[in-house]
């Protein structure tokens, strides 16, 4: 799912046509994790977030987390295009059988869309931060 | 407490945890009818908002948008003065209740929790306990259909109080009405709850002579079934998910689809099937509960809440002339203008206000116990 995704918004080249807005790249800035606004196109909708958001790299608990593109759920969405639906980040952590956390799962409730990066805090001193694929 | 109230005394207090936005379900949108419809009727309300679920920034926005808004904890209700409390809280608490020891009120149960209860096969632990104690303490219930009346007469809630009203529900429509409609695009809204089976509408897509339709779903929360759904069916592409739709969104959402599907099998009342018929929209549901009440005979209804009668009833659908879904959902629109608008619920509403202040306040119902509750006879398939 997550690779169809990023792969149909490369195709199209929709960042050139809205440079406000890019695909997400996220990265590591003064102990946060910084994402920008971006958008992602999957089976014919576009999964948006309009503002920059910031996580405190402090209030996660070390672990490898898995930064995911969703459809969020949770927020009331007045947009009348309806090829165009809110966007959230969900930061996946493994279980204890190896597979990633699922967004659908209760209590978030919100559709996977796309893997774009992996965040390792295991090393508090020196966070790592991987892109799929890079902005 | 928060309030841009300009005066103590009111003619009215709705106590509520839903404003018409970031609507949590439907009390919302009733909210927004009672606004419109008890003004017209010269009535002057408190909006009481209690045990909310908003931000901080949402509730600025409340304050900003409508007039007569305090939001607060229930003991904050004394600071306002009116001759009756009409309650419509899901959010129950111990300050809620003393409220209703001290004052006159009436409460509208908008669902049974008990019947959300089993339909949902879920536990909703103290909320069924709370519901009812609720009940008992105010002085008259409200329930939105003839068909809730028959269940809390099956639940034995007329141990917990006997004074009950039907009063159906009410909206406003300012969008266009527009019938007959295509045959391209199936329509779900709601939460995606089992009760309300969001599932038949998808699985309609991989059924003869469905191959070209899409679906579009409105309405919160997703799920791994959800999701394994469209991967097992292929449905990916067919099925758009449009989220928590509000205003311009779900009205770009009635305008989008062709028919509604409501394969419910518990429905206190039916408001997204009267938003349908409104805008001329046909709706295709089982004979659930308030849905009859809401649509008559002006529906295609299945033979029971299985998904082969719901295929049928798409099918019967599928198959009807433009002119015969024109006549059906003019039918419809009919019902929704002569009984349905927010005026309507507002007239009785007032009817019912002055007909409690006019009568002798009632003795204290019976208190809730485990000996005066039937179980809830209705299960999930």
């Amino acid at each position: 799912m997550a690779s169809t995704g990023l792969s149909e918004t490369a195709t199209t080249g929709m960042s050139e046509e809205s440079p406000d807005i890019c695909l997400p790249a996220p990265q590591l800035a003064h102990g946060a994790l910084v994402i920008p606004p971006f958008r992602v196109c999957f089976l014919n909708q576009w999964f948006i977030h309009w503002q920059p958001m910031r996580i405190e790299l402090a209030n996660l608990v070390p672990d490898r987390y898995r930064i995911m593109v969703v459809q969020n759920f949770w927020i009331e969405d007045p947009n009348p295009d309806l090829t165009q639906c809110l966007a959230g980040i969900f930061l996946a952590r493994r279980r204890r059988d190896g597979q990633w956390e699922a967004a659908e799962n209760w209590p978030v409730e919100c559709r996977s869309i796309a893997a774009i990066g992996e965040l390792d805090l295991r090393d508090a001193a020196h966070p790592r931060l991987t892109h799929e694929p890079p902005c | 407490m928060l309030t841009n109230a300009t005066r103590r005394a009111f003619d009215v207090i709705e106590v509520t945890n839903e404003m018409p936005t970031h609507r949590m379900g439907g009390v919302g949108t009733v909210m927004e009818s009672l606004m419109s419809g008890l003004t017209a009727e010269g009535l002057r309300p408190l909006w009481f908002v209690t045990d909310h679920g908003y931000r901080p920034g949402q509730v600025e926005a409340l304050l900003a948008c409508f007039a007569e808004v305090a939001v607060g904890r229930a003991e904050d209700l004394d600071a306002f003065e009116a001759p009756l409390l009409h309650v419509h809280s899901y959010q129950q608490n111990p300050a809620l209740h003393a409220q209703l020891r001290r004052r006159r009120a009436i409460y509208t149960v908008h669902s049974l929790l008990a019947f959300e209860e089993s339909s949902n096969g879920v536990a909703l632990g103290g909320a069924v306990c709370g519901q009812e104690a609720m009940i008992s303490l105010a002085d008259s219930v409200v329930l939105l259909s003839e068909s809730e009346r028959s269940k809390y007469h099956a639940l034995g809630y007329e141990a917990l109080n006997a004074r009950v009203h039907v009063i159906h529900n009410g909206v406003r429509c300012a969008a266009p009405y527009r019938a007959p409609r295509g045959k391209r695009v199936l329509g779900f809204c709601g939460r995606l709850v089992p009760r309300k089976h969001p599932e038949y509408v998808q699985w309609m897509l991989t059924e003869p002579g469905f191959e070209t339709r899409q679906v579009l779903i409105a309405g919160r929360g997703f799920s791994p079934y959800a999701r394994d759904l469209l991967d097992r069916h292929g449905l990916a592409d067919r099925v758009r998910f449009l989220g928590w739709c509000a205003g311009p969104r779900l009205e770009a959402f009635f305008d989008a689809i062709d028919v509604l599907a409501v394969p419910t099998i518990y429905e206190p009342f039916g408001l997204v099937a009267l938003e349908a018929a409104a805008r001329g929209i046909p709706v295709v549901c089982p004979r659930t509960d308030g849905l009859v009440e809401v649509l008559g005979e002006y529906a295609f209804y299945c033979e029971d809440t299985s998904y082969p009668a719901f295929r049928e009833a798409m099918r019967c659908w599928d198959a009807a002339s433009p002119a015969a879904l024109a006549a059906l959902c003019e039918g419809a629109r009919a019902r929704y203008l002569e009984a349905f608008t927010d005026l309507a619920m507002g007239q009785r509403y007032r009817a019912l206000f002055a007909q409690l202040m006019a009568e002798p306040v009632p003795p204290e119902s019976r208190p809730p116990g485990s000996e005066n509750r039937n179980r809830a006879p209705h299960r999930p398939a």
